[in-house]
């Protein structure tokens, strides 16, 4: 009966953390009132978009409002370009106002015919005689109109909340007693199926082309709410050139992986939703810009993976394998929560969406303002930013995974479903150093510099070591794991390199590898199926059963390790060269672990594919039905592995398109690593 | 503004080179589409000969296109798309056609036709992946990049991986991509060394402007091209009519070859210059623009800031090139850099990037050695004579950067003579006419390169023809004809007077000795290095030849005579010149053709006088004609089968006087190769398996055992856990659902 009361007490705790107090703000003497609800909502008008909002004078005398501003300055610009604000009678920005009247002023946007920027974000700073009541905000946005508004304006919320919806419609169906495999099937793959369609759409609607300087920091389709008001927590999702990319390709694996599952058979309902959830979590950290949104969204992550190792594994050892992914997410998860209280409860005091004024804030973006090294500020002894960027890293480096809190990764991709291992390999991995972009990089530049050498030599460190382990294998499964490994470490190189050839090449990795990955642990996952082995020594000459398997893996593993012509030959490329300027030795070591990886994924493919076939084989009663013989791919897979094959491909022969999109992106970084100086301007493109 | 001179590689826009490529690439993909199809129609065979031709015939017709244009115009340029644009790292997939590429993509489809020919594939995958194979080295010889280059060249590999049939083909994969690893730093090192230096506080960056405007140094030189009318040489859309572009007088013209798809504003203007009503895009030469003091913004896209070249005076009748400074993986730009100077006797990046260090050694020698090391590693490794081809002319591509340290150059040279050494003396004991002509071709790439690395690049290069048309077609025949072919490839390689090889050998043993590249070392060794690879050579293939056909006559077949035929003309024809007898000014027809690639490579010889040229030509020939005579005399009726099995036959040869030093040097040589080299090799494979060994353990024992305790502690001790694990779902449901509910209540609040 306790057990049974558990959930409920859990149920209520959450709720009352939410459903917590408004703060109750003095009465201002400056009053500033819009609409019931904030921000305001520009709507067409007078050739733009336009709102109007009240400044009433409280008090009782007359009050000076000295200046009317959209926030912001020609470094620092928060809103678009051509947004302004004025009194409506023609006062101009600056006005006196009688005791108890009120003055209309108005906030236009009249962006260019055929804008870029399709929508405005920002704030109105109200500056008067009144000085208790200091700066006061009035949050704004508009969007230019689209077609079905209610989901194009709202793309990544609905790329994040849809697979839940997906897990909350199989939960009900399953509390109700009607959930059946083939629904719950049905139901999967509308929801992947419209993962991508959203996010084919947030990439079309995407403009490579804005930066920070063009407003609304740099971002775009952004979605900002209060969530926590008395914390100044927000419910605040964009994206910009470091992260489009992957939501596309998060989107193409889950879907992937939905189709993948058909094969799972055991409590499939559950299996989908949980499948749903960790969708779901992907896209929430992926598209994040608030820290307690991303860290909530991190855990959904962990719980949901280490659900799906745990109860849907392949072998006795899931328990072990979802167990050691637990506790590795958790202490990762403590450090990294530990991490983020540190920056929030150092931040300047900022305004939310709506205009309200709080003293802290979780927001990526102004974190990102506070200049946490000129505070000198000191923890433990040590100066404040670098022991936080350290906990980032160390949290991060379990995610990677980094050497030596790496041991996770081998169990959990061993274990786990192929397509579970699909997403954990190919979507997973890529959250740890592309938060650590976001958040250490962006928000501590200077500590980033200062540990740059660290991260370049752990990611050194992890590319020959597991490059090292992964030659020491033989099951197939723990092969890849540790040439993930090897390769994810890459990506540490090159955002130590703090080049943009380094963080282009990061990020390129983080896709492109993402989706080599993936691909073959579905390729393997297949020949699992089959066989029910995964020792690279009990195959040989699999070309003759398994010509369309065997061209595939061909391909896979040539992308895998960065065969020219193929997707990873540019992350691979860009890294090493990136870091190069800075860190030759460290470059040119990373560049020989490669070849260490280039000789494992060379043996298993002539161990697997050529030589002479294994005649046990033919009288194994797993393949009577099948005369003997492996049977080939069939269409379901070959869907599976078609887009994949495909995206490595195009990517391997014109990147031009992925790296088009991160340009503006990666150049934000860099201008924000390496800010203006005599030296390293000719780093920045 | 300091404005900058110099003699800038001259271009000519072309939009027909891509057709070298695609017809190779077409038939494997109709091999790959229509497999079924193709292993059994004896059609798609003759596709592959006919796809072989025709990319032989674009390349012909090319070569024709750039003979017609002015010496120093010969330099054809097609972009065809963008691959990356990050910082200043600009890859494009462009090609480039000169007389080196010209002479590189004739022998590459010449072979790739041989090989179709000689030996039909009856797999379909096959033939696609020989298809590919040809595609890719032809894209290694006609890139116009380091990233390209590189690219081809590992395609090329894997394509020759997936050809091969032998059970080894995994670790000549796995070393032909760790070969490529020095050439990869190597051209990385180049990039960043060209735009900063590296000091105590790390690497600095350049603060040069990346675009300068750069005239030619020598107005006379270039009025004669600028009185050309510009259509003749600018880019044109096929829809364009063929008036002429209208030149005012006192105009000038400007170019702009880099970055391509850059637009190029002038002064204040809010369009870019443009042809027609479309706005000319890079590259395009000598475009006519009104004379007079200009500012130009060129704005490369790419999310790149405009680079804007201030205050520019364009002379009526003179051409201003933009072009870039600093870091550049392209051969051209690198080439240009290195050249420029500033009018008013400014820094030059030559003299920059000849003063920069890294570790205390000099980035330019460095390099060199990386890039040689890279490409020497390929050329030992090569799966295909074309490959090997392909990577010399490579080398030779990158010979511009020679001059830059004579260090480079002496040990390039050294090493380059040690392989070919080591590589004929191999041959001398191998068992099979496979093997000898194996070793024989690592050892002929091996001599061209030295010849490079010396300053004798044409030479080198004509040595390399001569070869690869003997042991192109011979390499690819069934067993029985290549072991019947070796008398063809031994005339054709052994420098017999005046024909086949004479000329090239000749010229490079007589330019060994008299280089000044290789400063402070005795020339007198790289000669000699010269005269006894050959000489090994050429004993080794007579030796294999005598002792094989000696009791029964060689089957003779008319295609093999006509190539031997060709071999033998090709040296004379192409090489020929007074020069071996004393008249050090008369050029060969080979040089004229390759004087535009070569002449800014400043290599410089010593006048050694008539006596020692001919001394060494009269060496050289001693020491060839003397392998024959032995190896005709001591290996004649011995039986000696072409297998594994020649103990007999060796024991026979050890026991003559005069072979068992060559002999002994060769055992010496095997067990070198054997136990050292491929000790070393086998080493540093079973030392990695091993740290890879020890790794896994520590990895299962001490890294993952705790946590492995941890999780087991876990599992026991944390019942809930177990809960979760196997999912109630009701909890996770009431969870979510509280969970959304918090979430749309906070937003509606």
């Amino acid at each position: 009966m306790r057990r049974r009361a558990l959930p409920f007490v859990l149920l209520a705790l959450v709720l009352l953390s939410l459903v917590a107090p408004t703060v109750a703000f003095a009465a201002p003497r400056v009053v500033v009132s819009g609409p019931p609800r904030l921000p305001l909502v520009l709507t067409p008008r007078e050739g733009g978009y336009a709102a109007d909002f009240v400044v009433t004078n409280a008090g009782d005398a007359p009050l000076v409002v000295s200046r009317l501003a959209i926030r912001g300055d020609d470094d620092d610009p928060r809103s678009p370009v051509r947004v302004t604000v004025r009194f409506a009678d023609g006062a101009g920005t600056s006005a006196v106002i009688a005791p108890g009247a009120s003055k209309t002023a108005t906030v236009r946007w009249m962006p260019e015919r055929d804008p870029r920027t399709k929508q405005a974000l920002g704030h109105v700073i109200v500056t008067s005689t009144d000085e208790a009541s200091g700066e006061i905000a009035i949050g704004f946005r508009a969007r230019v109109p689209t077609p079905l508004a209610f989901v194009a304006d709202h793309l990544l919320s609905w790329l994040v909340f849809l697979p839940i919806v997906g897990a909350l419609v199989a939960f009900v169906l399953r509390l109700a007693g009607r959930s059946s495999d083939r629904a719950m099937r049905g139901v999967a793959i509308g929801i992947g199926a419209a993962e991508i369609a959203l996010a084919v759409a947030a990439t079309t609607r995407f403009a490579p082309s804005l930066g920070r300087a063009d407003g609304n920091d740099g971002l775009q389709l952004v979605d900002r709410a209060v969530w926590v008001r008395p914390l100044g927590v927000e419910y605040y999702v964009g994206v910009d050139g470091t992260n489009i990319a992957l939501v596309l390709l998060v989107a193409l694996l889950a879907f992937v992986g939905v189709l993948a599952s058909f094969g799972v058979e055991r409590r499939a309902a559950g299996y989908y939703a949980v499948f749903l959830l960790l969708v779901a979590g992907i896209m929430g950290v992926l598209v994040s810009l608030d820290l307690v949104l991303l860290f909530a969204s991190w855990e959904l992550v962990l719980v949901s993976s280490c659900v799906l190792v745990g109860s849907w594994g392949e072998s006795s050892r899931r328990g072990i394998a979802a167990a050691k992914l637990g506790l590795f997410g958790v202490v990762a998860s403590a450090v990294m929560a530990a991490a983020f209280i540190a920056l929030y409860t150092h931040s300047d005091r900022t305004f939310l969406v709506d205009g309200a004024s709080v003293a802290h804030t979780s927001a990526i973006p102004e974190l990102a303002r506070v200049a946490f090294a000129a505070k000198h500020l000191t923890l433990f002894g040590m100066p404040f930013d670098h022991v936080v960027w350290v906990a980032l890293v160390v949290a991060l480096g379990v995610g990677l995974p980094m050497f030596p809190l790496h041991t996770w990764l081998p169990d959990a991709l061993a274990e786990a479903p192929a397509p579970v291992a699909a997403m954990l390999g190919g979507a997973v991995l890529p959250l740890a150093p592309y938060v650590l972009l976001r958040t250490g990089l962006v928000v501590l530049p200077e500590a980033s510099r200062w540990g740059a050498a660290a991260l370049v030599s752990f990611g050194v460190v992890t590319i020959v070591y597991g490059a090292l382990c992964a030659l020491a294998q033989r099951d197939l499964r723990r092969i890849l794991a540790y040439g993930s490994m090897s390769h994810m470490g890459l990506c540490f190189v090159g955002l130590g390199a703090l080049t943009p050839q380094g963080i282009a090449g990061a990020l390129v990795q983080m896709t492109t590898h993402g989706a080599a990955t993936a691909l073959l642990f579905l390729l393997v996952g297949a020949l699992e199926d089959r066989t029910g082995v995964r020792d690279v020594t009990r195959f040989g000459g699999l070309t003759r059963d398994m010509p369309r398997w065997s061209m595939l893996l061909g391909v896979a593993l040539f992308a895998w390790i960065g065969v020219p012509g193929l997707a990873c030959f540019w992350g691979t490329l860009l890294a090493i060269a990136g870091a190069f300027p800075t860190w030759p030795a460290h470059a040119i070591v990373a560049m020989l672990g490669g070849v260490l990886g280039a000789a494992c994924a060379a043996w298993a493919l002539q161990r697997l594919c050529f030589g002479a076939p294994n005649e046990a084989w033919r009288a194994s009663p797993r393949l009577e039905p099948f005369g003997g013989k492996i049977p080939d791919l069939d269409a379901r897979e070959l869907a599976c592995a078609a887009p994949l094959v495909a995206l490595v491909i195009v990517l391997g022969v014109w990147p031009v398109p992925l790296l088009a999109t991160m340009a503006t992106g990666v150049r934000d970084v860099l201008v924000r690593l390496n800010p203006a100086g005599p030296d390293p301007l000719a780093l920045i493109p | 503004m300091s404005e900058y001179v110099g003699p800038l590689q001259r271009i000519a826009v072309s939009r027909t080179l891509w057709l070298v490529l695609v017809f190779p690439l077409l038939a494997a993909m109709a091999e790959v589409l229509f497999a079924r199809r193709a292993a059994r129609s004896r059609s798609f065979a003759r596709a592959e000969i006919a796809a072989m031709a025709a990319a032989l015939v674009a390349v012909v017709v090319h070569a024709v296109e750039i003979a017609r244009l002015p010496a120093d115009d010969r330099f054809l340029i097609e972009h065809l798309w963008r691959l990356v644009r990050v910082g200043q790292l600009d890859v494009s997939l462009d090609l480039a056609f000169d007389p080196l590429s010209a002479l590189a993509c004739a022998l590459v489809a010449a072979a790739g036709l041989t090989a179709a020919i000689v030996a039909p594939e009856s797999s379909s995958v096959r033939r696609a992946c020989r298809c590919v194979l040809v595609a890719a080295i032809l894209l290694v010889v006609l890139a116009d990049g380091f990233v390209v280059a590189i690219a081809a060249a590992q395609v090329a590999t894997v394509a020759g991986w997936a050809i091969a049939r032998d059970e080894a083909r995994s670790r000549v994969l796995v070393v032909a991509i760790a070969a490529d690893a020095p050439f990869v730093v190597g051209a990385v090192l180049l990039f960043w060394g060209l735009g900063g230096g590296w000091g105590s506080g790390g690497y600095t960056p350049d603060l040069s402007p990346r675009f300068v405007a750069v005239r030619d140094a020598d107005p006379a030189a270039g009025a004669e091209r600028n009185a050309r009318p510009p259509r003749a040489i600018a880019p044109r859309d096929d829809d364009d009519d063929d008036e002429p572009i209208r030149i005012a007088p006192g105009d000038g013209f400007l170019t702009l070859t880099s970055s391509p798809g850059a637009i190029v504003f002038v002064d204040d203007a809010r369009t870019p210059i443009a042809l027609g009503d479309r706005p000319l895009r890079s590259p395009f030469v000598r475009h006519p623009i009104r004379g007079g003091l200009h500012s130009f913004r060129v704005h490369a896209g790419g999310s790149t800031d405009d680079y804007v070249v201030p205050r520019v005076v364009v002379d009526g009748g003179r051409e201003i090139a933009l072009t870039v400074l600093g870091p550049s993986v392209t051969f051209r730009h690198i080439q240009d850099e290195l050249v420029v100077r500033g009018e008013r006797g400014g820094a030059t990046t030559r003299e920059d990037f000849a003063r920069r260090t890294l570790g205390g050694v000099r980035v330019a020698t460095l390099a060199c050695l990386l890039l040689f090391a890279g490409i020497a590693a390929r050329v030992a490794t090569a799966s295909s004579v074309a490959g090997g081809a392909a990577a010399v002319c490579l080398f030779a591509r990158v010979a511009f950067l020679l001059p830059l340290s004579h260090a480079a150059c002496a040990a390039s040279a050294c090493a380059a003579l040690v392989i070919a050494v080591g590589a004929a003396v191999s041959a001398c004991r191998a068992s099979n006419a496979r093997g000898v002509l194996v070793r024989v071709g690592v050892a002929q790439g091996s001599i061209a390169l030295a010849g490079i690395a010396l300053g004798a690049s044409t030479s080198a290069l004509l040595m390399l023809v001569v070869g690869a048309l003997a042991l192109g077609a011979l390499a690819v025949s069934s067993r029985d004809e290549r072991a019947s072919s070796l008398a063809c490839v031994a005339i054709a390689l052994a420098p017999l007077p005046l024909v086949g090889s004479f000329w090239s050998a000749s010229d490079l043993v007589v330019s060994a000795f008299t280089s000044r590249a290789i400063a402070t070392l005795p020339t007198v060794l790289p000669a000699a290095g010269l005269v006894v690879s050959i000489a090994l050579g050429s004993f080794a293939l007579w030796r294999r030849h005598f002792a094989l056909f000696s009791a029964r006559r060689s089957p003779s077949h008319v295609g093999r005579v006509g190539l031997a035929a060709f071999a033998l003309a090709v040296g004379p024809i192409l090489g020929a010149s007074r020069r071996v007898f004393g008249d050090r000014t008369a050029t060969t027809i080979l040089e004229t053709w390759l004087d535009p690639v070569f002449a800014r490579s400043h290599a410089r010889f010593a006048d050694a006088g008539n006596a020692t040229g001919l001394a060494l030509v009269i060496a050289l020939y001693g020491a060839s004609m003397a392998a024959w005579a032995i190896a005709r005399r001591r290996t004649r009726g011995v039986a000696m089968s072409d297998d594994e099995t020649t103990g007999s036959a060796d024991r026979t040869i050890s026991g003559t006087l005069v072979a068992r030093p060559v002999l002994g040097l060769a055992s010496l040589v095997v067990r070198l190769d054997r136990w050292v080299i491929d000790g070393i090799l086998n080493a540093v494979a079973v030392t990695v398996r091993a740290f890879a060994w020890v790794g896994a353990r520590v990895d299962e024992h001490l890294v993952d055992a705790p946590a492995n305790r941890a999780a087991s502690l876990a599992l026991r001790g944390i019942a809930p856990l177990r809960r979760f694990a196997e999912l109630q779902m009701w909890i996770y449901a009431l969870l979510v659902a509280a969970f959304g509910a918090a979430v749309l209540y906070s937003l509606a609040a």
